[in-house]
């Protein structure tokens, strides 16, 4: 499947800003299920610096500094990928969870040891008794692990708000847990929280969702989101995408931008001004499936 | 004067029963120790009387140098003093080469430890340090993996803080590698020392200071291969709030180093600039004096006003270089601290010559498990600190703890074992101090600097790093501390558990646990499991024990060796001498907790003769000659403002005395013809409410008072004399680099006179008055001599601008208030308009004793003579926009020029009859428009100097980040006719 994604961030200054600099996680990484054919950032005004490097996690990371001054700033960044579904492994015959634990805490092979150090707390993500308690109906000794995480991702699903005025980017995740309201980027959090108070390895995956528009109704421009969720290490299998905000585990819908331990690790536009005044701020994004015949 | 007359008391008793308190001051036969002994035998010639004579001298020079610990801490109101105890500690000749040697192995390997964890990690990937002391430590920030592609980034700055202890050794408490302090108190106390104590230092065997500092400054000079023959080199201080800002000015000057705060420096082009009024300067180094994770607010994130938007893109571009290396906070680790004897020996192929103080990390089962058995055990305390170093979770010795403090702190540790360390509660060695006259006995701690150095330099303090791991061992050191290589690893040894003993203690306190977290999780998961599942879990536990036990034991039949060489040009330098600090309590060292109650001079003895050089002795390469008239716009806003709080506070007070004076006479207040207009002055001046005056309160003595004294006393009040002193100080703290010796003394009286200033110490009248006269006498005397002393550069320009800014309006204020009633004002009143104009002596020099409105107007509007004057502002100003930079000659005045010609011209074409014309209602129109249109004016020119040279200090604010789309939309439906595919 074939995806055309189109993102524009647009800051609005009240008054007029003279220098600005970003740091942008907008290029789609490659992964074993997906392929970037096609990317570009384009800024307005016309950066001084535009320059792009490999981060610790692998995602790639554009550092830009706009210096001529500027009432508004336009960062779009368009891309295609290709996606290829993989198989998931079958969550009855996983593992039990004890043992994931146990193998990463060995971690005798390169991948159980990049795992590692995703089970611990992360600036935005704490781990504590709160967070496994809640979760330990679920993982009850000897549960298979991927069994246990999509009942926790159910959980969380069936429990939780949606509420975008609920949060903000900058809400702690001990409030969205308390008031149990959130978005995308909340919930991914909690299971998140929920997984490394267990003592399991789990990332946090920024990227975009492809939708459909209500039956018989077009789809609108710029009404696609951007979304978050996460994976869960499983020795031997790999990563595995779970989606706690619409309970699935993400196939051919979910396109990966970066990911991190948690959202502060991927921000997809952080930036410093001098100047400008209050701004506002204003998110677009489309994702278009290209029909096969186009793939050529 | 009175020592002669009582004899000579000396200042070490002959027999002091002390031994036992401080090993090192007498040899086992009972005779003090041969490099004591120089010190005793000069101490006793000078006697107790004349010692403590020669201390407190020492304190008033360290009072006048300024040498506070905190200016500004945000619980007390004044800084604290920093004390110097006047018995220094000595260290013999081999006691210093020994340290020496141990420092300079100590540098090597923690630069290679960093090159490693933010390269390539070998150490992690070959088991040779356990990962999760670097994934779950905050300090290790992943943003600076890779940021030095090239050369290994050394470590300019390290500071290890070191302790003797009874048993004769020296053992390591931590490593300072960020932006340690301390080498400037070092200096400090040194240059006080040689003054208070000069005859030891000619004697030639006390090592000097000069030369590492020469060394110091020489390596950043050649800091990341920069060629430039003047790097321009930056000091980023976090600014006066800082508790050891003393020691930033202090050394920027000493090393001439710019000092900077954030936001003087900003980012273009990836490269750092230095805002000056001239436009910006490139920046090549920067020393920093904050932590890593503050460097950047666009990186790492921090919300805080330090930082500079884009260093770490700058750094990574190798635009700038930025020293210690961003991220050398993760040396800091407690936690690495059981590995450095293995890792000295895989990465050096030596032994580590210093130890550390006895660390066990509780990451692994055996260290875990004696911890928590030992927590329990009240007869063998422990002390229990953050394996990362963090600030919220305190070091804490068991034995302070009661068992409920005891349980929750064992719950703590096993969940998460890996963020504790224990160490061992050891009491350092005392040392002498002198104290009220008397010698008593203090723990002390010694903090060591080293540093990176590229070329051999010509000091003593040199020797090259070996260029291949595994060399043979070095020559022994000459103390006997090598025999036990460390601590933690020979109790690792003994204890070869069997499997049980390290699952038991858990077991048995699982009911305890309730946190499920790893180590828990496992142990109850086995409980139920299977029991084909339990020999794996014991298994691994078993491999994890063993690969670091293997490790540590014999690095060097690892199988996967680490090279990890420093360049073999690296040298190492280690100042010849220490920041001693000393307390009676020695929770202070190993708890930080405690007060640290003083420093000593640390002098390291030569076995040679040393060379004396003067302590502010200076490179020799011819230096350029600069008239630098470039000033961070910063620094310009604070001379600025620091000019016009001091004027400001001096024309307030010229007006409480005027009242107060007459508060003070026999006179009732209601035959005082000039009252009235005294508090109409005090009034505008905003010193007294504007109700007062004019009103019939205005002649109540006893609300007067009160009132007067409220606006000196208060600090409520934003208009008080004690709130505008707190104001000079405060942007004097700030510019405190560029005001000389002299002034900074003057400021140290007014900090006096600041503290004296109690309502209930000067309830009377009568004392106000002296005091304020002090006052008076004290900021002028600030104000001529920091101006005087000052080349004329841009600060003296901007200070004098500011101060010229506020001389002009507040004459104007004056004028105002004498003419803002109708008619004629009376003799009086003028008599007191020329007093708080500090204007009498001129006038009845030129016009003896009449007094007629024209000749007064014009001596303080008009005169270009009269320092007091608006027209001698107005020159002066005028003289200072002129020389202002300019980014861009251009054919046309600037706009500050404009206005400050036009008031000059309007002033020059005055024709004082004119002006002065009364009309019958008694009102004079023209005085009376001038004045409206001069104050204006002043404004206006303060706001455009302002805006056209100091809005650059803006600093950089973040913006929201983006992730708002999923906000906005209030739905998305999900296609899910593509369930989910499962592995068939």
């Amino acid at each position: 499947m074939k995806y055309k994604i189109s993102h524009t961030t647009r800051y609005q200054y009240g008054e007029p800003a003279s220098i600005s600099h970003n740091e942008l996680y907008l290029t789609p990484r490659n992964t074993p299920s997906q392929r970037c054919l096609d990317r570009s950032i384009t800024l307005l005004p016309k950066p001084s610096v535009l320059s792009q490097r490999v981060d610790y996690f692998g995602n790639t990371v554009t550092s830009t500094t706009i210096q001529e001054q500027h009432n508004v700033m336009e960062i779009t960044a368009e891309s295609q990928i290709l996606l290829t579904p993989l198989l998931q492994p079958i969550p009855e015959q996983t593992q039990p969870w004890e043992n994931v634990i146990n193998t990463v805490w060995q971690h005798t092979t390169q991948e159980d040891l990049e795992a590692f150090q995703f089970i611990f707390a992360s600036p935005m993500i704490p781990v504590g008794k709160q967070y496994a308690e809640w979760a330990q109906d679920i993982f009850l000794p000897g549960a298979p692990v991927l069994k246990a995480a999509m009942e926790l991702t159910g959980k969380i699903f069936k429990e939780f708000k949606y509420d975008p005025q609920a949060t903000t980017t900058t809400t702690p995740v001990e409030t969205a847990f308390d008031i149990k309201r959130g978005v995308c980027q909340d919930f991914a959090h909690i299971q998140i929280a929920c997984l490394r108070s267990l003592g399991l390895p789990a990332r946090y995956i920024s990227g975009y969702l492809h939708t459909l528009p209500p039956p018989g109704k077009p789809k609108l421009i710029g009404s696609d989101a951007s979304h978050a969720w996460l994976a869960i290490y499983i020795p031997g299998s790999g990563w595995v995408d779970l989606d706690p905000t619409n309970n699935v585990i993400p196939t051919d819908q979910h396109l990966t931008l970066a990911w991190g331990r948690d959202y502060s690790d991927v921000t997809p536009v952080k930036g410093t001004v001098l100047g400008g005044g209050q701004h506002q701020l204003s998110v677009a994004v489309d994702v278009n499936q290209i029909p096969a015949s186009a793939t050529g | 004067m009175e020592e002669e007359s009582t004899g000579v008391k000396h200042v070490f008793p002959e027999n002091p029963a002390i031994t036992n308190l401080c090993s090192d001051l007498f040899t086992p036969d009972g005779k003090a120790a041969p490099h004591w002994q120089v010190l005793i035998t000069y101490l006793n010639s000078l006697g107790s009387q004349e010692l403590e004579r020669r201390w407190q001298k020492a304190r008033q020079i360290m009072h006048e140098h300024g040498a506070v610990y905190n200016i500004f801490s945000e619980k007390q109101e004044h800084a604290r003093p920093w004390e110097l105890d006047p018995v220094p500690f000595p260290l013999p000749a081999e006691t210093w080469e020994f340290l020496e040697k141990g420092i300079k192995q100590r540098t090597r390997l923690l630069t290679s430890i960093y090159a490693d964890i933010y390269g390539p990690q070998k150490l992690i990937r070959n088991s040779h340090l356990p990962p999760e002391l670097f994934f779950a430590n905050p300090r290790f920030l992943r943003q600076c993996q890779g940021l030095y592609s090239g050369e290994t980034p050394q470590l300019h700055f390290h500071a290890t803080d070191l302790c003797r202890f009874p048993d004769g050794r020296w053992r390591i408490l931590s490593d300072q590698t960020q932006s340690p302090s301390g080498a400037g108190y070092a200096l400090e106390n040194r240059i006080i020392l040689s003054r208070i104590l000069p005859r030891m230092f000619h004697s030639g065997k006390v090592m000097r200071l000069a030369p590492f500092f020469k060394l110091f400054t020489h390596a950043f000079m050649e800091i990341s291969g920069m060629e430039k023959r003047e790097p321009n080199i930056v000091m980023l201080s976090s600014g006066p709030s800082s508790p050891t800002y003393f020691e930033h000015v202090f050394l920027s000057r000493y090393l001439g180093f710019t000092l900077v705060e954030s936001s003087d420096l900003t980012v273009r082009n990836d490269s750092v600039y230095l805002k000056t009024l001239g436009g910006l300067h490139p920046v090549d180094v920067i020393l920093r004096r904050i932590e890593d994770s503050f460097c950047d607010p666009l990186v790492f994130g921090n919300s805080s006003l330090m930082g500079i938007s884009g260093l770490v893109q700058a750094v990574r571009s190798g635009n700038v270089a930025v020293s210690n290396p961003l991220g050398s906070g993760i040396l800091e680790t407690p936690g690495l601290i059981p590995f450095l004897p293995g890792l000295c020996r895989l990465i050096l192929g030596e032994e580590l010559l210093i130890e550390d103080l006895p660390t066990s990390w509780c990451g692994q089962p055996e260290p875990l498990n004696r911890v928590l058995t030992r927590i329990n055990d009240s007869n063998n305390p422990v002390i229990i600190a953050s394996a990362f170093a963090m600030p919220h979770i305190p070091a804490v010795n068991t034995k302070n703890l009661a068992t409920e403090k005891l349980n929750s702190l064992a719950l703590k540790i096993k969940a998460a074992p890996y963020a504790y360390v224990s160490r061992e509660p050891m009491k350092p060695c005392s040392l002498p101090v002198w104290d009220k006259g008397a010698l008593t006995f203090s723990h002390a701690t010694i903090r060591m600097f080293s540093t990176a150095i590229t070329t051999p330099g010509s000091g003593t303090a040199l020797e090259s790093s070996p260029s291949a791991p595994f060399t043979s061992q070095p020559s022994s050191p000459p103390e006997s501390s090598m025999q036990q290589a460390s601590l933690p690893q020979s109790n690792m040894q003994q204890s070869s558990l069997p499997q049980s003993s390290m699952q038991q203690p858990s077991l048995q306190q699982s009911n305890m646990q309730q946190a499920s977290l790893p180590q828990s999780n496992m142990q109850q998961a086995s409980l139920p499991q299977s029991s084909m599942q339990q020999p794996s879990l014991q298994q691994s536990s078993m491999q994890q024990a063993s690969l670091h036990q293997s490790n540590m034991q014999q690095p060097s039949l690892s199988a996967s060796k680490v090279h990890i060489s420093l360049s073999p040009d690296k040298k190492i330098a280690v100042m010849p001498g220490a920041l001693t600090k000393i307390s009676s309590d020695p929770d202070t060292f190993l708890l930080n907790a405690g007060k640290e109650q003083g420093s000593k001079d640390t002098w390291c003895f030569s076995n040679d003769t040393v060379e004396y050089k003067s302590m502010m002795h200076h490179f020799t390469e011819n230096l350029e000659i600069h008239r630098g008239s470039d000033l961070p716009s910063r620094v310009a806003d604070n001379m600025l403002w620091l000019g016009r709080y001091v004027e400001r506070t001096e024309g307030m007070l010229r007006v409480i005395r005027s009242v107060l004076s007459r508060l003070n006479s026999e006179s009732r207040l209601d035959i005082i013809e000039e009252f009235p207009f005294l508090l109409r002055i005090m009034a505008n001046l905003e010193i007294i409410s504007s109700g007062l005056s004019g009103s019939d309160a205005g002649y109540n003595m006893k609300i007067i008072e009160t009132e007067i004294l409220d606006s000196m006393f208060s600090t409520q009040r934003a208009g008080s004399i004690k709130t505008s002193l707190q104001n000079v100080q405060r942007v004097a703290a700030s510019v405190r680099d560029r005001l000389s010796n002299d002034s900074w003394h003057i400021l140290g009286r007014m900090e006096n006179d600041l503290t004296q200033f109690s309502p209930h110490r000067h309830n009377q009248i009568s004392e106000a008055q002296e005091l304020v006269n002090e006052m008076i006498l004290t900021i002028s005397a600030f104000a001529g001599l920091a101006l005087e002393s000052m080349t004329r550069g841009m600060g003296w320009r901007f200070m004098d601008m500011g101060r010229r800014l506020e001389r002009a309006g507040h004459m104007i204020t004056l004028l105002q208030s004498l003419f803002s009633s109708r008619g004629i004002p009376k003799n009086q009143e003028f008599e007191a308009l020329l007093e708080v104009a500090d204007s009498t002596i001129t006038y009845h020099n030129r016009y003896r004793t009449t007094f007629q409105m024209e000749p007064i107007v014009d001596l303080l509007l008009l005169d270009e003579l009269n320092p007091r004057a608006v027209g001698f502002q107005m020159a002066s100003l005028f003289d200072h926009v002129e020389t202002l930079p300019r980014s861009t000659p251009r054919p046309f005045r600037s706009t500050e020029e404009k206005i400050t010609l036009n008031l000059t011209t309007r002033l020059r074409l005055t024709d004082i009859k004119e002006l002065m014309s009364m009309t019958q209602e008694g009102n004079i129109p023209g005085l009376t428009e001038m004045l409206e249109f001069m104050k204006k004016g002043i404004q206006e020119l303060g706001n455009q100097i302002t805006q056209h040279y100091l809005s650059r200090i803006e600093t950089e604010k973040q913006l929201r980040n983006s992730f708002a789309v999923s906000r906005s939309a209030t739905s998305f439906i999900l296609d899910t006719s593509g369930k989910t595919d499962h592995e068939v």
